[in-house]
């Protein structure tokens, strides 16, 4: 990946973004690999050398690296910090590098860090749940430990006292406690996963199309329903029901205008490779007025 | 064959370089390779070692019309190696619904030829796998001295390129007795990381692995769909 400095940051900062601080030691896959979709993988490999990123939009990534640095210093007893696991899974290495980890009687308790915003909690983190509890079957699989809770420490970077929403956060450190699922769910989950990769890499090697990435990993929006009127720009009120949409737009003597959902991570190019993606392609093409332009 | 210090092996090239004539028995003029030598060698080389016998539907063979096939992955160095081996008689023919007992030395052979693609043994192998009644003879290893001793450098390389030809020759050997394409893709997972370092090391051979299985992949789409 070639990293750029649109902006005229200063050397240094620059010097850091291109540090590699994460490694995932002598495994095949890290639990954040297995998670990730397999096309977004595959197309991350091939077009490395060709990815760019500028160095002003890596900034809360290098924060984040700066705090698993930090993290690694601050030692308490009861807690181990940053710990790698590894686990052979179907004859291929795994592994998962936990934050933190609280040893209590009972077992331990798996926590980790994240930097994120005030609207990313107050939605459902499904992918957040999953990353708990591969960390959760590593722990009892090597460890051979039981997990009593999993928890997001999560750090909001875009806190504001004065947003007073019922589910928004009350403070800009916010704890989130996640279901822990019984281990052969999670055993089940993650070969599943490995599968997938593992096929996708076949695929990739075969010449074959890529696996599709689903609604979810494509973050798609929910379409919503624009109640307009003739002569004004805006739209009077959106609606995420078609009936409810229908029923103001006889009440304004107006119509509804249907806007698509849309996939965010794609469109803000999130994964790093919508350029690259003939699924991407091929979704931009659909759109009313879009323009096919392949770059692959 | 090079002297190894302590006569342990510690890594696949110096499994390769190990003699193992003295642990071979002739029996009915046939020659094995003692499957526990072979085993007490792997643990010394690496204690981490370990293997798995392939299941499917419960039974430690895959059948196929009748006749069986065993599959064995050994794990050493890391790197996991599957072989398969048919439950073959001693004219090198399928067993039509082996018995247990018949099964049971299969698997042990084929653990036996599993570590052989480890490295351990390997230049026995060059001919034929170990059936009952058409093995050949074991021919001894070269110890011609060479008019211009290599490097170590240039040993490693060409144990390398070995193994490696032996690795696409055992992938040639076995496509063919996948009986679907399931039991396809597993085979190729089984052997992800072989073949991730055999296309880092030899791309050529790596691109006429491919090509065999989209040959193999077509063939079996054909197959299934009448």
């Amino acid at each position: 990946m070639k990293i750029t400095n649109k902006h005229n940051v200063p050397e240094p900062l620059v010097t850091l973004a291109s540090r590699e601080y994460y490694s995932k030691g002598n495994s095949q896959y890290s639990a954040t690999e297995l998670l990730s979709p397999p096309r977004i993988k595959r197309l991350r490999e091939q077009y490395n050398e060709h990815i760019e990123q500028d160095v002003a939009d890596m900034l809360w990534q290098m924060v984040g690296s700066a705090l698993h640095v930090v993290m690694e210093r601050g030692e308490t007893p009861g807690y181990i910090t940053e710990e790698r696991l590894f686990l052979e899974v179907d004859g291929v290495t795994i592994s998962g590098q936990i934050d933190l980890q609280r040893v209590t009687p009972q077992g331990i308790e798996i926590m980790d860090y994240k930097f994120t915003s005030a609207w990313a909690v107050m939605q459902d983190k499904a992918e957040w749940e999953e990353q708990l509890n591969l960390y959760a079957w590593l722990v009892n699989q090597v460890k051979g430990q039981e997990v009593t809770a999993l928890r997001i420490c999560a750090l909001i970077r875009d806190f504001s006292r004065h947003d007073k929403r019922e589910d928004y956060p009350n403070s800009p450190v916010h704890m989130m406690d996640f279901r822990l699922w019984p281990m052969e769910v999670t055993e089940a989950f993650v070969k599943e996963r490995l599968h997938l990769h593992q096929l996708s890499k076949m695929q990739f090697e075969l010449g074959e199309n890529l696996p599709l990435c689903s609604q979810e990993d494509r973050w798609m929006s929910e379409p919503v329903y624009a109640v307009k009127r003739e002569g004004r720009k805006t739209a009077i009120k959106l609606f995420t029901s078609i009936e409810e949409a229908q029923t103001r737009a006889i009440q304004e003597n107006g119509y509804v205008e249907t806007r698509l959902g849309e996939p965010k991570r794609c469109t803000g190019n999130y994964c790093g490779v919508s350029a690259y993606c003939d699924q991407h392609t091929q979704w931009l093409g659909e759109q009313p007025g879009g323009v096919v332009e392949p770059e692959c | 064959m090079t002297n190894i210090p302590n006569g342990w092996a510690s890594s696949p090239v110096e499994l390769l370089s190990l003699n193992v004539n003295e642990h071979i028995e002739k029996k009915n003029n046939l020659t094995y390779l003692s499957w526990a030598w072979a085993w007490a060698e792997a643990l010394k080389a690496d204690p981490t070692v370990n293997f798995i016998v392939h299941m499917f539907d419960g039974k430690p063979f895959m059948d196929v019309n009748g006749s069986a096939m065993v599959w064995v992955t050994v794990n050493m160095f890391s790197k996991p190696i599957t072989c398969f081996l048919p439950v073959m008689d001693f004219k090198n023919q399928c067993i039509q619904t082996p018995d247990a007992v018949e099964i049971n030395k299969t698997i042990m052979r084929c653990l036996t030829k599993a570590i052989a693609f480890q490295g351990l043994g390997l230049y026995i192998y060059a001919g034929e796998d170990l059936p009952e009644g058409e093995e050949k003879p074991v021919e001894k290893p070269e110890t011609k001295p060479r008019a211009t001793p290599k490097t170590s450098g240039e040993k490693d390389a060409e144990a390398d390129l070995e193994t490696m030809r032996m690795f696409v020759q055992s992938i040639r050997d076995f496509i063919g007795y996948c009986p679907d394409e399931p039991d396809l893709i597993s085979f190729w997972k089984n052997n992800q990381h072989a073949l991730d370092e055999l296309k880092a090391g030899m791309p050529q051979l790596h691109a006429e692995v491919v090509e065999m299985f989209k040959q193999a992949k077509a063939d079996l789409k054909e197959k299934a769909n009448g």
